[in-house]
């Protein structure tokens, strides 16, 4: 029952004790300022009386220990004072001289030891003995337990109590661990709020802003993986207040997977060999989203302490771009390839960096790259290079494009085309050029098609103006003829009025008793009168012939019996030679043989003209191929050379009695047979008058 | 017969000169009238007239007295027109001008073929009332 109870009592206790030291260490958890928490810890003991607790820190490389803090009990009865004979400050416990001390320092042991047997490795004074037994040092025990910061030990934390249980022992060591974890935390942070003071400084100084930077950053000791700052994009970025980001460890912003060892990978890469370098990797916000990032860490050395700064840039954002832009180049090579204009970007130096494969094409190069570095002097002619490297110099001196220039360019395979081009200059971010980009469409056939059109609108002008001047001529010929009708057939009636006439008169004249030589001289004056009437019955004729006769009565003739006919109706004069030969292997011709011998008639007299005393007229037919040939030839005047084009036009003559019908009316008559009339002269030589007359109908 | 005065006159008193009884016309329908009213050996007619084409008056007349000779005159030479007229029933054909000699002597040439003709006719008659009498004797016998 008494054994019970004793137990119950120890329970209590040992629970208080717990209790008690779980809130301590609470309290001292997070606080910056390492003599904060002596102040803490002395202030929370004292409010005990079961037990006391002292801190001694080491001093001195390790080798002292100083009082660092102690509770009520033992700053109210100055123990320490009065056991050394100095002030707390000053005081000084040689580590080497105490066996619990070094145990406890050096092979971070956690001990249980009689009060007195602490006292007095630590303290020799005569006094250690009177003070034991004024304050019943002999019944109570302490407890040494190691304080650590960074896996080392710092110090002791002594604890004594009166007949502590071993659960006692194991919370006061676990407390002593919270202590040396608080220290730890404020020891980093007082320290790091110097290298981020710096830090800062530095950045204020080269102008960057942690906080406001876009990206996340966030700064970790490089030996413990403690974030011991970050900034408002690193918040963002992983869904949590910075109080929940600085002070913990650095693996607490990745997802399990990228985690190896007590590290992420990226810290750990960035640390052993990657520093400075963008490395992929993932965080995890507070709500367990992960997100693709990209981390950038550099190694600082502040204030004797390395730190990594890593910069975190989330890269969904980035990725989006670069699907976008990976998109939109895919669209622009399928452009770029598939348009028939050739396109192409040179640099300054007019050397192309990229080009399509209609470019390529028109080069004669087998990939586009192949044209890479190359100019137009490489593939084009000569001028034309020359004529585009000044055009392209142009607007990367100017900036300002060519539009549509219509230019004639060598293809690889030699043919000439006809392109318009239009060149335009690439500028980068601060508006300088940095080179072209040029398009070029092939307007060859439009070219072509437009240059017959303008051939042909040429052409048609022509046509026009010469079937207007053939009008014009048809129209004056119609007019001609039918005046030359109208005048012929109210001419005949008076002639034979005056004929009749004339004829009576004779008679008349005849029966008068008249002298035989006046008789005479009046016969000579009614010859003349006969001879101008014969003349104006030929002028009546010829035109007729020519204003009249559309019909033609096509008879299979005898050409040779034609000119027989003909040469019968005229009187040649003896002094004129006329030989005719007509060839045997000439055909029976369809013409009109009446009009035909008309116009032989015709061709004769002019002959018989153009001789003025002696000469010859040769006429010939024979056939030449698919035409029959007549011709009259004459050893006469001829006729001067600007004269040959009009003979054959109605009223031109250079006869002086002549009315300039004769050689038109033939011209008519052989061609409504389908023939044509020529004529060759030289003056002074004579002429010959050709007549062709197809052989088929 | 022809729409020129002047000409209707001349040819008129040459054809006198020579002999001929000569009546003229100035137009188409007078010409039928006249032919109707009289017997004349020959015509000259003119192709152009005043009131209707000398090929018609020309075919009129012909049906009327087919041995009556016709000789036309045109001042317009086309093959057309003088074969139209040879064919209907013209019997010579001149161009104006005609000479004076020329135009009496084919007056001259188609008056005696028409004389011929009818003598010729005459002889056909008499050969033939004396081969009847020749059969007859013949055959009384």
């Amino acid at each position: 029952m008494n054994n019970e109870k004793v137990d119950a009592n120890a329970f209590n206790e040992l629970l208080n004790a717990s209790v008690f030291l779980g809130n301590v260490s609470t309290k001292v958890y997070g606080i910056s300022d390492v003599n904060k928490i002596y102040g803490i810890l002395e202030k929370e003991f004292s409010k005990i009386k079961s037990y006391n607790v002292c801190i001694f820190m080491l001093a001195n490389k390790g080798l002292k220990l100083r009082i660092a803090a102690a509770s009520k009990f033992y700053r109210k009865n100055q123990i320490f004072e009065r056991l050394f004979n100095k002030s707390l400050e000053k005081l000084r416990i040689d580590v080497t001289k105490s066996s619990l001390c070094s145990q406890v320092v050096h092979e971070e042991k956690t001990l249980e030891a009689d009060f007195t047997d602490l006292l007095r490795e630590i303290s020799l004074l005569p006094t250690g003995n009177e003070i034991i037994k004024t304050f019943n040092f002999q019944e109570r025990k302490v407890i040494l337990s190691p304080l650590y910061r960074h896996k080392r030990v710092l110090g002791i934390l002594i604890i004594d109590a009166i007949d502590p249980t071993d659960q006692f022992v194991a919370v006061a060591k676990n407390f002593a661990q919270q202590i040396s974890a608080a220290m730890e935390v404020a020891k980093q942070q007082s320290k790091y709020k110097k290298t981020i003071d710096k830090l800062r400084s530095l950045e204020e100084k080269y102008g960057a802003s942690f906080e406001k930077a876009m990206d996340a950053i966030v700064l970790a000791d490089a030996e413990t993986g403690i974030i011991v700052d970050c900034n408002h994009a690193a918040c963002k970025l992983v869904g949590r207040r910075k109080s929940e980001i600085v002070g913990q460890h650095q693996r607490i912003l990745h997802p399990p997977e990228e985690i190896v060892g007590e590290f992420s990978k990226t810290f750990t890469h960035h640390l052993k060999e990657n520093e400075g370098q963008i490395l992929e990797t993932k965080v995890i916000t507070k709500d367990g989203e992960v997100r693709d990032v990209e981390i950038k860490a550099n190694l600082l050395e502040i204030e004797g302490r390395k730190i990594l700064q890593g910069i975190f840039r989330d890269v969904k954002e980035k990725k989006k771009m670069e699907k976008k832009l990976i998109s939109e180049r895919d669209l622009l090579q399928a452009l770029m390839d598939n348009i028939p204009d050739t396109i192409y970007f040179k640099d300054t130096n007019s050397r192309f960096t990229r080009i399509n494969l209609a470019q390529a094409r028109m080069l004669g190069v087998k990939s586009p790259g192949e044209a890479v570095g190359k100019t137009d002097f490489d593939y084009f002619t000569l001028e034309h290079a020359k004529d585009a490297y000044i055009d392209e110099q142009n607007i990367i001196r100017t900036g300002k494009p060519i539009v549509n220039k219509v230019e004639r360019i060598r293809r690889a395979d030699g043919k000439f085309l006809w392109v318009t081009a239009t060149k335009v200059p690439i500028k980068d971010s601060t508006g300088r050029t940095v080179g072209i980009v040029g398009i070029s469409r092939d307007i060859t056939e439009t070219k072509q098609m437009q240059d017959e059109l303008e051939k042909y609108s040429k052409h048609l002008e022509e046509i026009v103006e010469q079937k207007t001047t053939e009008l014009r001529k048809a129209e004056r010929l119609a007019a001609i003829g039918e005046t030359a009708a109208m005048v012929g057939h109210d001419l005949r009636n008076p002639l034979q009025a005056i004929i009749g006439t004339l004829y009576l008169l004779r008679e008349k004249i005849d029966s008068f008793p008249i002298e035989s030589m006046e008789k005479k001289d009046i016969e000579k004056l009614f010859r003349r009168v006969d001879d101008e009437i014969k003349y104006m019955n030929k002028i009546i004729s010829d035109l007729q012939d020519y204003a009249g006769l559309t019909k033609v009565n096509f008879i299979e003739t005898d050409i040779g019996d034609v000119i027989k006919d003909a040469l019968a109706s005229i009187t040649i004069p003896e002094t004129i030679k006329v030989s005719v030969a007509v060839s045997k292997s000439l055909p029976r011709l369809m013409v009109d043989p009446t009009l035909m011998r008309r116009v032989l008639t015709n061709l004769i007299l002019n002959a018989v003209q153009a001789i003025p005393d002696t000469g010859k007229i040769r006429i010939e037919a024979y056939n030449n191929g698919e035409e029959a040939i007549i011709s009259v030839t004459d050893t006469g005047v001829g006729i001067p050379e600007e004269n040959l084009p009009k003979i054959f036009q109605p009223l031109f003559t250079t006869k002086a009695k002549g009315q300039g019908f004769g050689l038109a009316t033939c011209k008519k008559l052989i061609n409504l047979q389908n023939g044509e009339i020529m004529v060759k002269s030289e003056v002074g030589k004579g002429s010959t008058f050709s007549i062709k007359i197809p052989l088929k109908r | 017969m022809d729409d020129d005065e002047a000409i209707v006159d001349v040819i008129k008193k040459i054809l006198e000169l020579k002999g001929y009884n000569v009546d003229t016309a100035r137009s188409g329908q007078e010409a039928i009238q006249k032919t109707r009213a009289k017997y004349y050996n020959l015509a000259l007619l003119d192709i152009k007239l005043p009131d209707m084409e000398g090929t018609y008056l020309l075919s009129r007349i012909h049906k009327d007295i087919p041995k009556m000779m016709k000789i036309m005159i045109t001042g317009y030479a086309s093959l057309e027109n003088a074969v139209d007229s040879l064919n209907l029933g013209a019997d010579a054909y001149l161009i104006k001008p005609v000479e004076t000699e020329k135009l009496l002597r084919t007056v001259e040439e188609k008056l005696r073929e028409q004389e011929e003709a009818e003598s010729m006719n005459q002889e056909k008659v008499t050969e033939w009332i004396k081969s009847r009498i020749r059969k007859i004797e013949s055959g009384v016998s």
